[in-house]
């Protein structure tokens, strides 16, 4: 089971306890992400997604080895990281950056490494987790200290 | 500017109907909330739409 940042996590249900809906939803969803890609490149996109936007707490959590975390930012050259890491690190990237500009080769060399299913669930899984750090960064922001209505 | 691309998922390529029945879940919670206008509600819609390249 992939982690996250247990503040990400409460400041979500802190946030969403008057939309049980909602949030039972967003969890499952979460749950389901989790569970559709291996833990390991979950793990590396999320704290690659928590470095690039900043999110508190984020790269202080992880199922990963403290070497590999530490290796992230040069995730292109390290040896630490495979083909595959590396296709769906530069995807995470682009995703993240400018989703509207992700080029051909990009997607294309992603599911050459997961399949065309794998890829599909990819970029749930990523899209998933980038929602739940956006969230949380946004509700920081406005500093929203209750639930909303 | 239209930017043609090539078609990037096989025609049969799904994610997991587990993924894709809590995402469909989840967003349907959301568009069901009501305390933002209606009218703020699609200006945002279609900005995000604008935002991820959505044509649908």
């Amino acid at each position: 089971m992939a982690s996250e940042a247990p503040s990400t996590t409460r400041r979500l249900a802190d946030i969403l306890a008057n939309t049980p809906d909602v949030f039972e939803s967003l969890t499952a969803t979460h749950a389901a992400a989790t569970d559709a890609i291996p833990t390991r490149l979950y793990e590396l996109c999320r704290l690659r997604v928590a470095a690039l936007l900043g999110t508190p707490d984020e790269l202080a959590t992880s199922e990963l080895d403290a070497a590999t975390v530490e290796a992230l930012p040069s995730w292109p050259t390290h040896d630490a990281f495979d083909a595959t890491d590396r296709a769906c690190l530069a995807f995470t990237e682009q995703f993240i950056i400018d989703v509207a500009s992700m080029p051909d080769d990009l997607a294309e060399a992603v599911a050459d490494r997961l399949g065309g299913d794998g890829f599909a669930n990819f970029v749930h899984a990523l899209l998933a987790l980038e929602q739940r750090q956006r969230l949380r960064l946004i509700w920081d922001q406005l500093d929203i200290k209750g639930a909303l209505s | 500017m239209t930017t043609t691309r090539t078609r990037r998922l096989p025609d049969n390529a799904r994610p997991s109907s587990r993924l894709l029945d809590a995402f469909m879940d989840w967003q349907a919670s959301a568009v069901r909330l009501t305390a933002v206008d209606p009218v703020t509600t699609e200006l945002v819609r279609l900005r995000c739409a604008q935002h991820h390249d959505c044509h649908t």
